[in-house]
């Protein structure tokens, strides 16, 4: 409402044709921005390229409007549709690599763009360009006229057409904006986090790391082309020479310094960085400042520099932002009283580019939420209901008995160039058992888990689920299946909290699409709720119910490693597999971590238990398997195995290599008291 | 048969240029290469190193041409003056614009880096001006024609000296980093920086490092190139990009891909630039986006398997 | 400790968090002039944590860690190793991608040239399957080959003391021995070390003192005879069950 009532207002009161245009020129920029922002902020992945979808927006209507007379209203749309196509297709083949791939394909992507643009004279008529881009009129008048009407009668307001087109453009980013945090803050936002955090993680709750990251590329392209072509008919001519790899440049640095992965970092950053080479430029060209004043000079300078050396030095809380501040004011006021520097505008945006960078990591709206007292403005608690201990049945879909499954290992053997961590193994985890894998370091247990739950394809042998073979299926296929795991490192979306965490276990049953997600519909907000309530009684079934609000990295390793099961049981596993769920947890707390895994096992979830820790996995399982240089060496209940002369040697040293005689004859110099 | 008669007439001229502006681009992009490999970040400035090297070289063949010195001292000193001056410029973007970049925001870099770019750029036109400046070079302006049945083509005595001194020069980067202790210290750094740190090399040391050895090269390439292409403050922003995506084709771990790469794109360039020569710029940008899409990790490099 | 000789390595009070966790709660331990010193402990305890702190590949959080009579707390790694104390870490970490010489020549970086050259050639003799294979690959080596790899480039750097992490590892049980007995005779040769291992028949067997760490803290202490027939320690290997039928 308050946003509404800024838009309407601005123009009315901003009375000036000039700053009414720059205020356009926000609008679109911020919807850019967003879209940018949710690739590159919350998604994690880089482009460099979306100055060519920008560009592509703008042809595409320029070109829709003037030579095939489409309306308006109805090209931008097409424009919008057309970028994100774009998007879409140059992503299709890149996403699939990992790590710089996007950058480098994005990149080439403006420049092949940049290039097009100026050589395809025919279509986009190169430097010369394309002009009379329509604007869309509106009470028989264009929008961009300067000519003065009162539309609601003589008492009405004076409005002007560029007010109007600002109408328009803000419209836009608001309606963008608004979407964008209904996606942001709900399961989308949620899931494009997660995978941000840990793609691994991710795959094994069943999420297709590979999909989401495609969706959200072309959701961002259609942002670029929606904000392209708003820019097209703003200019009324466009010319091939806008659409350089500074523009994807600019797009980026507008997310960045306004607060990648900030809901409203892209409109603080637009703004700022709209407005500030203007006001740069206003000031350079009046005698308001001291010019060439030395001592002034070089006292900035100084501040700047040591404030500089401060933050170089490391410094944390309210000592770093005086220092970051510091180091902008001083390098601003520097070039502010230096006349031969602002001269040179983009020698000053590089510059400050780099300081902005450097002093503000988390841009603009991280800057302001770090300021002491903000943040707590900012928590809003979800009030977790307390549902008491209950059972599993009916919050998560624990298979029936007749419907449970057993995993089978036929000759699993994977070899790593020479080496053989694994190196034919077999075996089985019946259904409802809790299956115990030990095996002194290195014997291939870790590796074992990485080949059943599909991050490794085994160099030979077969997985079995029931019937299913699962050797060549990905990750997240693997977890739909059936087959969930948790992690020895714990793989936990360390910024979502413990809910989040645990909601996000529950993907591979969400119904609601994107179109539902975006426009929040009652179907997609019922199920949410749904999901909040299960997610919030499993949480009670491992009495965690109390942590549901806070930071899953804020807690201490036990009740990490509980959420990270809570996660893997949210996805109804036929199949657990814990990888050292021990790991790292204090002894006090391993108690409870039996007990967990017990209520689990009577739950009905079939587990396997890779651990160390002996006390806990004598405990719990029924069945346990050892491994030794990655091949089998014994099976059988705990109390068997573990007098299993095999498994003593294997774990305290055989008694035919004694290192008894290796003491003898040894000198010890000095024997401490 | 116009086409292919057109090609095969163009052909040889365009393999020649193709090769002397292919190992330009190659070595700018063993600058890549350098930083990359050891640090996992890269200087998107490479390409305005290359405009402040050949800056600083009109600067000193014109001071001491004017004090009437010899072209030849003109060389020797710029050769002395350029790697000086880039080794400093690359120690000063290190501290500044990488190193405290470099785990806040995997992003950081790439915008930091691009920003001083655009402070070069500006940095070149407010100390040089902005028009277009010719160096001569050493070894005369004369065109040597080869006129050989099929091969009719011509060179210059520089775009000689052009490709024989960058193959020189990569082979000397090549031999450092393959055969020298030091050079392996910074292979060690790639692979393993804890377990090379425990070998008491000092990590930070050799980062520096790299970026002191992809700058000068930088700086070498545009010494080179000044006398047969203008120096103007805007000169390194295309070869810096090109150079960037032969360093993807080529495989930013494989320095002799990137060779290969350079050299077959130059060619690959003007042969395309035979029929249209406005496409010239934008080949090797397709190319790029299209070898992506084929094998991610560029021509030569072969996927490792990744431990979780 | 009331001996003559001050200890060659003293570390007082060692915490390290990782992020926001704490992997270690306040270690203690000494290491004095020609000792072998265990630590040992289930995974997980805090062992490797405890060797990385010292030669300063991650930071200390509270603590101080003296070597020779000086403190090295927050020293770069490279500057502690060239003070004489090298870290053989935790699953060899050798260079695969460079020969076998040329990791040897690494472990010398901070030697001079002809220096560094002269002690590889030694080194490389002092495994014959590593002399056998100078030239290859070192990714191309066994798992027992590389553990010897790691031993030779560790000594490299020619240090006064050695910290070995889990040099069993992965190993099979002839060449475990074969391990220890190269420990043992570095010793003879005048190297202090402190090793960590998780096969602790091996490592009492090989030791004059040690620690017995759990879950950050050092649990025991003693002679390696009598924590050898401690039954805490083989409960901590083998669980409740096993001590019972042991």
């Amino acid at each position: 409402m308050l946003a509404v009532a800024v838009i309407v207002a601005a123009p009315l009161v901003l009375y000036d044709g000039f700053i009414q245009q720059l205020m356009q020129t926000i609008a679109y920029y911020t919807i850019a921005a967003i879209g940018l922002n949710v690739l590159v902020g919350y998604q994690g992945q880089v482009s460099l390229g979306h100055g060519a979808l920008f560009a592509f927006g703008a042809y595409a209507s320029a070109i829709l409007t003037t030579r095939l007379g489409v309306p308006v209203w109805i090209a931008l749309f097409l424009a919008a549709a057309v970028a994100g196509l774009l998007g879409f297709l140059v992503a299709l083949p890149t996403l699939r690599a990992r790590g710089h791939y996007l950058a480098m394909v994005t990149i080439a992507l403006a420049i092949v763009t940049f290039v097009i643009a100026q050589t395809w004279i025919p279509v986009t008529n190169g430097p010369t360009g394309i002009g009379s881009i329509p604007r869309p009129e509106w009470f028989g008048t264009t929008m961009g006229s300067l000519r003065k009407f009162r539309p609601l009668g003589d008492s009405g307001p004076v409005l002007t057409g560029q007010i109007l087109y600002f109408w328009v453009c803000a419209g836009f980013a608001l309606i963008v904006q608004l979407l964008t945090n209904n996606l942001l803050t709900g399961r989308w936002g949620r899931t494009i986090n997660a995978v941000r955090q840990s793609e691994i993680a991710s795959e094994t709750i069943g999420v297709s790391v590979y999909r989401m990251k495609l969706k959200t590329f072309a959701y961002s392209a259609v942002l670029a082309g929606l904000a392209g072509a708003l820019f097209a008919h703003q200019q009324g001519y466009i010319v091939s020479d806008t659409f350089t790899f500074d523009k994807s440049v600019e797009l980026l640095v507008f997310v960045i310094l306004g607060g990648a992965r900030s809901l409203f970092g892209p409109l603080i950053g637009t703004t700022v960085l709209v407005v500030l080479p203007e006001v740069l430029k206003t000031i350079g060209s009046y005698d308001i400042l001291p010019k060439s004043n030395l001592p002034l000079q070089v006292g900035l300078v100084i501040v700047g520099g040591l404030c500089a050396l401060g933050l170089a030095r490391g410094s944390r809380g309210a000592t770093r932002t005086m220092l970051s501040l510091g180091v902008i004011g001083g390098f601003l006021g520097f070039t502010l009283v230096t006349p031969q520097i602002i001269e040179h505008f983009l020698l000053v945006y590089g510059a400050l580019l780099i300081v902005f960078l450097v002093t503000m990591p988390d841009g603009m709206a991280g800057f302001l939420r770090n300021l002491p007292g903000v943040r707590q403005l900012w928590r809003v608690p979800t009030s977790a209901v307390s549902h008491g201990a209950g059972s599993l049945a009916g919050v998560v879909a624990v298979p029936l008995p007749a419907q449970r499954v057993s995993l089978q290992l036929e000759d699993i053997k994977m070899h790593f160039g020479g080496v053989k961590a694994i190196d034919g193994v077999s075996m089985k985890v019946e259904s409802g058992q809790v299956h115990g894998l030990i095996g002194p370091n290195g014997s291939g247990k870790s590796t074992l888990v990485n080949v059943v739950t599909g991050v490794y394809t085994p160099t030979a042998g077969q997985v079995r689920l029931g019937s299913r073979v699962l050797n060549t299926l990905r990750p997240h296929t693997i977890a739909a299946a059936g087959v969930t795991r948790t992690f020895q490192n714990i793989q936990l979306f360390k910024d979502l909290t413990v809910l989040d965490n645990v909601m996000m276990g529950f993907h591979t049953r969400r119904r609601a699409g994107f179109l539902k997600q975006l426009l929040r519909t009652m179907s997609a907000a019922t199920e949410e709720a749904q999901i909040r309530e299960q997610a919030l009684k499993l949480l009670a079934f491992l009495d965690i119910e109390h942590l549901a609000d806070d930071e899953a990295q804020s807690l201490p390793y036990g009740l990490q490693r509980m959420v990270e099961i809570a996660r893997a049981l949210a996805t109804g596993p036929a199949i657990l597999l814990l990888d050292e769920p021990a790991a790292g947890v204090n002894p006090s707390e391993i108690g409870r971590l039996s007990n967990v895994i017990r209520r689990v096992a009577e739950a009905g979830v079939t587990m396997l238990i890779i651990e160390h820790h002996m006390d806990l996995v004598m405990g719990v399982s029924n069945h346990i398997t050892v491994l030794d240089y990655g091949k089998k060496i014994a099976e059988g209940t705990p109390t068997s195995v573990q007098s299993n002369q095999r498994v003593i040697e294997a774990y305290l040293g055989s008694s035919e290599h004694t290192f008894d005689d290796l003491r003898r004859g040894r000198v010890v110099v000095v024997q401490p008291a | 048969m116009d086409a292919l008669d057109t090609l095969l007439r163009g052909l040889p001229q365009a393999i020649a240029s193709g090769l002397v502006y292919g190992s330009i681009y190659a070595l700018i992009a063993q600058g890549y290469y350098v930083t990359f490999s050891t640090t996992q970040t890269l200087n998107f400035a490479q390409g305005d190193f290359l405009m402040i090297g050949g800056m600083l070289a009109f600067t000193v063949f014109g001071l001491l041409l004017l004090a009437g010195m010899p072209l030849v001292l003109s060389l020797v000193v710029a050769l002395a003056i350029i790697p000086l001056v880039l080794a400093l410029m690359g120690v000063l973007v290190e501290r500044v614009a990488v190193r405290p970049l470099r785990r806040a925001f995997s992003l950081g870099w790439i915008l930091s880096t691009v920003g001083v770019a655009v402070i070069l750029r500006n940095a070149g036109e407010v100390i040089w001006g902005i028009e277009q400046k010719a160096v001569p070079s050493v070894f005369g302006d004369n065109a040597i024609r080869v006129d050989v049945g099929f091969f009719q083509f011509g060179v210059l005595p520089q775009e000689i000296f052009i490709l024989t001194a960058s193959l020189l020069a990569m082979a000397a980067v090549l031999f450092f980093l393959k055969q020298s202790l030091l050079g392996k210290a910074m292979a060690a750094v790639a692979l393993n920086a804890p377990a090379a740190s425990l070998m008491g090399i000092d990590v930070r040391a050799m980062v520096v490092l790299a970026y002191i050895l992809s700058s000068v090269l930088a700086g070498l390439a545009g010494l080179l190139v000044v006398p047969v292409l203008h120096a103007y403050s805007l000169m390194g922003v295309l070869p810096g990009l090109k150079a960037f995506a032969v360093a993807i084709i080529g495989g930013l771990g494989n320095p002799f891909g990137i060779l290969i790469a350079g050299l077959l794109l130059g060619v690959i360039e003007f042969v395309v630039a035979i029929f249209n020569a406005s496409l010239r710029d934008a080949v090797t940008f397709f190319l790029l986006i299209v070898i992506l899409a084929w094998r991610p990790l560029g021509l030569f490099e072969k996927p490792s398997m990744e431990k979780v | 400790m009331s001996t003559s000789t001050p200890p060659l390595l003293s570390v007082v009070d060692l915490s390290v968090r990782y992020g926001q966790v704490e992997a270690l709660h306040g270690v203690s331990l000494e290491v004095f002039p020609g000792e072998i010193v265990a630590l040992i402990g289930s995974n997980g305890a805090g062992k490797s944590t405890t060797l990385r702190a010292v030669s300063g590949v991650i930071p200390v959080d509270r603590g101080r860690v003296t070597f020779d009579g000086h403190e090295i707390t927050n020293l770069k790694a490279h500057q502690i190793v060239r003070r004489g104390l090298a870290h053989i870490p935790e699953a060899r970490q050798i260079f695969g991608d460079q020969s076998v010489f040329d990791n040897l020549l690494l472990g010398g970086f901070s030697l001079d040239r002809r220096t560094s050259r002269d002690l590889a050639e030694q080194e490389i003799r002092r495994f014959p399957v590593l002399y056998e294979r100078r030239k290859q690959r070192a990714g191309t080596l066994s798992g027992g080959e590389q553990q010897m790899l790691a031993i030779s480039r560790g000594l490299m750097s020619r240090p006064k003391m050695l910290l070995m992490d889990e040099p069993s590892m992965g190993l099979a049980p002839l060449l475990v021995r074969q391990v220890a007995e190269t420990i043992v005779r570095l010793n003879q040769q005048g190297v202090t070390i402190l090793l960590v291992e998780q096969l602790a028949s091996m490592a009492l067997a090989v030791a004059d003192r040690a620690y017995v760490l759990q879950n950050g803290i050092v649990r025991l202490e003693g002679s390696s005879a009598a924590m050898a027939h401690n039954p805490e320690v083989v409960r901590l290997y083998l669980g409740g069950a096993a001590s019972a039928s042991a």
